[in-house]
């Protein structure tokens, strides 16, 4: 177990490190001169020569990324070429905004997502799975930001017309303020990004519930004289925990991209609106460290989702095939 | 009072393409203590029957009445039949590996079960389940309690199973296949310890099976099914040992077991009727040699015979007027007095290992073949027998050519495998073919039958176009199949006909060897026994040298002229197949056979007329 850990924790380290390497170089060969940028339109080819030799642009390209990663082991990011602020500081100021978009869009889609799935699956054929199957066609087909503009029409737009406001739309107020603050102002972004993933989490669940109904444990459990509920919710459910997890480690990763488009919708202050001034102003130690931030989300939550894996197969976890 | 009292019981279940009459009008009662058995070939509704017992067909419609201890199951609503599941009426399926949750530890699954139906602590339901465990002959039950399944094998798990099932000691244990998933040596066990529980709990049994020599050493009574028909029902004795109904006759006289010279075997013409229709008359008579014109319109009336009810028209049946053909043709050389024909294949010392590790892991190595010498002469049938696991395939994958060994030799024809030209490889491939156990799984469902026969033909560049046709019917009408279904898809083919499109594939560039893996192993016996006639008719007529693969001893004693017992990868024990089955040296080849027998303890009277 232990040496497992270990195995996945150094693959992670090397995955990050290759990462580091590949954006490194990839902006060191891109046009455009870095030292002009941060000193200015108007600065004179003297101050420019003085900026390069202060971010040590001058020194041979090895040299560099060795004083990159030296640097960035010790938590140093560099400083934003745009405002001077350490890049570091630039990040967590947007971090708590992110997070809990992201965090609060993955409960909301698997709470939406799952009950659907297996409400469909429990009788299929059934009025209450008819509309599951709809919510799900729904959901895949439309593109995700029509969807979030629709919820965003129904829940904001209409209300304000009519005078009033249900749900508000463009601002983020910390946790620390009130978790129902927090939560009622997140609800539109929350809801236009799970909206999808919710459909694709009910199909999911659906298909391997149906499937896991159908298996002959799920016969011996009912020959048991269980109760329908425990049936499907303690024996169903425990199946059909794997393929979900296994999938959600595989969402994380995506995750990051719905959320700068979100974020631009509904104009908040997170990471992924940071990535895209970041790019328009070719801020480029902003951008490696949100792609190393991003790197190691994405790195971690796999570890995660393999330690969940052998926490919930006992074939995993005693070591048999 | 009888446990169990099933009263002209019909079941329907709704399909997509309308009412399948699963059961019709079936009656029979089981008694406390008593071993009741049910037969009938796949399909013929013994598990919707028991299964509808249990109430676990939600879908269907039942008539008739199922009294289980005075009260009518038909009627009695979901949540008192919750009750009495589990409870009062337990269950053990088919298939140990896949009926227990692979995500709970044995001991959760069994406490569940007592927890649902007693008011017990935790701790008090893990000791009854540890006392149960060992009951079942699990040693170390206290330790063993918290292991998954998986850490359990085949037999252990349905011990488990019938752990699970006893230990709130039912009045009725249905037992729907308990030994078909499980190797011969383990089946014993496990019908053993059945019959131990019920003596022990003085529960009453419903076995249900299509192994008749299997029933007819434990049942007391017998109940046998036809698409859905109870046709005959008595005394395992008298059903098993002297039946009186024409199918059932047939049936027992179709099985390898009962076959002790190496004979053609009888067969029931045909194939069981779909049960979307209800006929009018008697449901076997399109199969039925006694058949008259009053079965085909009137519903045949319950007759008493000799020690069984029996629904016919016909007075104690018919001995000897199913399609018993001529013996088999005699071989064109008699096999001992002429010299010895040639080797076709020639194996020494064959290895294969696999290797198998991660990219960061230690590699492990598992050795499936430990050094099988093996010759198979022209003309003859060496048949290979041992348990699942043991190797038989990936031999048989090896002398096909499709997988390479990962030492010793192999000569085909008396070429040296090692030295193949593409030449080489390209004759192998004609002359060398194999037969699957699947029907199903081996023919491309979205293709007709007349283009996967002729797919050798096409490969090789044979021949094409209306030859290619002509020939191929000529084939479907060597294996038997109707030519006309040139155009059919192999879904519209039963069992027994797609083992045939596979045979007759096979044959189709005049191979000199056929391999066969388990070719009959899916199929029910009185198909089972069409096919092996076949398959000797054209041994002979076609001058073919066979490998063949099976678990099943009686098959492969039926067919064989040498035998070879394996054992996790190694010839345990090499013979003819008489001085073998008359003289085993090596144990594993007693425990086989041994094994075996206590299924085929049939009575005696019977093997002598059967062979007579
Ligand atoms: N849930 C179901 N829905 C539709 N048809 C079914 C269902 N269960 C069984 N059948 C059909 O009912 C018939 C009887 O099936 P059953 O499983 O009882 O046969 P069996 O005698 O147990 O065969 P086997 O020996 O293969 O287990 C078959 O034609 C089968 O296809
Ligand atoms: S009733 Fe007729 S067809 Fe049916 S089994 Fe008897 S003799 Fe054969
Ligand atoms: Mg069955």
């Amino acid at each position: 177990m232990i040496g497992f850990l270990a195995k996945r924790v150094g693959f992670a380290a090397l995955v990050l490190f290759l990462l580091s390497a590949f954006i490194f170089f990839l902006f060191f060969v891109a046009p455009g001169d870095p030292a002009r940028l941060v000193a200015g339109e108007r600065a004179s080819d003297a101050q420019v020569q003085q900026v390069r030799e202060n971010l040590g642009l001058g020194k041979p390209v090895l040299a560099q990324y060795g004083d990159f990663v030296m640097r960035s082991l010790s938590g140093d990011l560099g400083f934003s070429y745009r405002n001077q602020q350490p890049v570091l500081t630039l990040i967590q100021q947007r971090m708590p905004a992110t997070i809990s978009l992201c965090a609060g869009a993955v409960v909301m889609w698997l709470l939406l997502g799952v009950p659907i799935g297996i409400m469909s699956a429990r009788k299929p054929g059934s009025l209450r799975d008819r509309l599951g199957q709809v919510f799900i066609l729904v959901g895949v087909s439309f593109p995700s930001f029509v969807l979030g503009m629709a919820a965003l029409y129904c829940l904001y737009f209409l209300p304000r017309k009519a005078g009033f406001t249900l749900f508000p739309a463009g601002s983020y107020k910390p946790i620390g303020d009130g978790v129902l603050d927090w939560a009622w102002h997140l609800f539109l972004p929350w809801l236009s990004l799970a909206l999808t993933s919710a459909a694709i989490y009910a199909r999911l669940t659906r298909g391997q519930m149906l499937e896991v109904l159908g298996e002959d444990y799920i016969r011996t459990a009912r020959a048991k004289g269980l109760k329908e509920r425990v049936v499907v919710f303690k024996h169903g459910l425990r199946a059909v925990l794997t393929p979900l997890t296994t999938q959600l480690g595989a969402d994380v990763a995506v995750l990051l991209g719905g959320a700068i488009v979100t974020e631009q919708v509904f104009g908040l202050q997170g990471i992924g609106s940071l990535a895209v001034q970041a790019v328009n102003s070719q801020d480029r130690p902003v951008i490696i460290g949100i792609v190393l931030l991003a790197g190691f989300f994405i790195v971690v939550a796999n570890i995660v989702v393999d330690l969940l894996y052998v926490a919930l197969d006992p074939r995993v976890r005693t070591g048999a095939a | 009072m009888p446990v169990l009292e099933v009263r002209n019981l019909s079941i329907d279940i709704p399909t997509g393409d309308g009412e399948l009459h699963a059961v019709r009008d079936v009656s029979f009662s089981v008694e406390a203590e008593e071993m009741f058995g049910i037969v009938g070939e796949s399909g013929s509704g013994k598990s919707v029957l028991s299964q509808s017992i249990m109430g676990l067909l939600p879908n269907t419609t039942r008539r008739g009445s199922i009294l289980f201890e005075g009260r009518d199951l038909v009627t009695l609503p979901e949540r008192q039949m919750r009750r009495l599941r589990g409870d009062r009426i337990a269950m053990i399926s088919q298939d140990p590996l896949s009926a227990l949750h692979p995500y709970f530890s044995v001991g959760q699954q069994i406490c569940e079960a007592i927890l649902a139906h007693r008011s017990l602590t935790r701790a008090e339901a893990l000791k009854e389940a540890v006392d149960v465990l060992g009951l079942v002959g699990i040693r170390d039950p206290e330790a063993r309690v918290h292991d998954y399944p998986h850490q359990f094998s085949g037999g252990m798990r349905q011990r488990v199973m019938i752990a699970m099932a006893v230990a709130l000691k039912p009045a009725l244990l249905i037992a729907d296949e308990p030994t078909t998933a499980l190797d011969v040596t383990i089946q014993a066990q496990i019908i053993e310890m059945i019959d131990e529980m019920r003596r022990e709990l003085g529960t009453a049994v419903i076995m249900v099976t299509h192994d008749l020599a299997l029933l007819s050493s434990i049942a007391d009574n017998a109940m046998v099914m036809y698409a859905g028909n109870r046709m005959e029902t008595g005394s395992g004795a008298a059903v098993l040992g002297n039946p009186d109904h024409p199918y059932t006759q047939g049936l027992l006289a179709s099985s390898p077991a009962h076959d002790t010279a190496t004979g053609r075997l009888s067969s029931i013409p045909g194939q069981p009727p779909s049960l979307l229709d209800s006929p009018t008359g008697c449901v076997f008579a399109p199969r039925c040699a006694a058949a008259m014109d009053r079965c085909r319109t009137e519903r045949p009336p319950l007759r008493h015979g000799r020690g069984s009810d029996y629904l016919c028209w016909v007075e104690g049946g018919l001995s000897g007027t199913q399609e018993t053909p001529a013996a088999k043709p005699v071989r064109p050389a008699g096999l001992a007095a002429a010299p010895e024909p040639e080797p076709v294949i020639d194996v020494a010392d064959l290895r294969l290992t696999y290797h198998s590790g991660s990219f960061f892991g230690k590699a492990k190595t598992t050795e499936v073949l430990k050094g099988i010498d093996l010759t198979l002469r022209r003309g003859e049938t060496l048949g290979i027998v041992g348990e699942s696991g043991c190797g038989k395939s990936s031999l048989a994958r090896i002398i096909a050519g499709l997988h390479a060994p990962s030492g010793g030799r192999v000569s085909i024809l008396g070429r040296d495998m090692a030295e193949f030209g593409p030449e080489d490889w390209r004759s192998l491939r004609q002359n060398v073919q194999m037969v699957f156990q699947d029907p199903f799984g081996s023919l491309n469902p979205r293709r007709r039958v007349g283009a996967i026969i002729g797919d050798p033909f096409r490969i090789h560049g044979v021949c094409a176009g209306e030859e290619r046709k002509s020939r191929v019917r000529d084939l479907m009408d060597l294996v038997g199949l109707n030519p006309e279904h040139y155009n059919r898809f192999p879904s519209e083919f039963s069992g027994g006909q797609r083992q045939r499109i596979g045979i007759a594939r096979a044959l189709a560039l005049q191979p000199k060897i056929v391999i066969f893996d388990e070719p009959v192993s899916a199929l029910d016996v009185s198909i089972q026994a069409q096919i092996l006639n076949l398959i000797q008719d054209l041994q002979i007529e076609r001058d073919l040298s066979y490998l063949f693969i099976s678990h099943d001893l009686s098959v492969v004693r039926h067919v064989s002229d040498r035998l070879m017992v394996m054992n996790a990868g190694e010839v345990v024990e090499e013979g003819t197949t008489a001085e073998i089955y008359e003289r085993p040296r090596h144990p594993y080849t007693r425990q086989l056979l041994e094994a075996a027998m206590v299924g085929a303890r049939a009575p005696d009277h019977m093997q002598e007329e059967v062979s007579a």
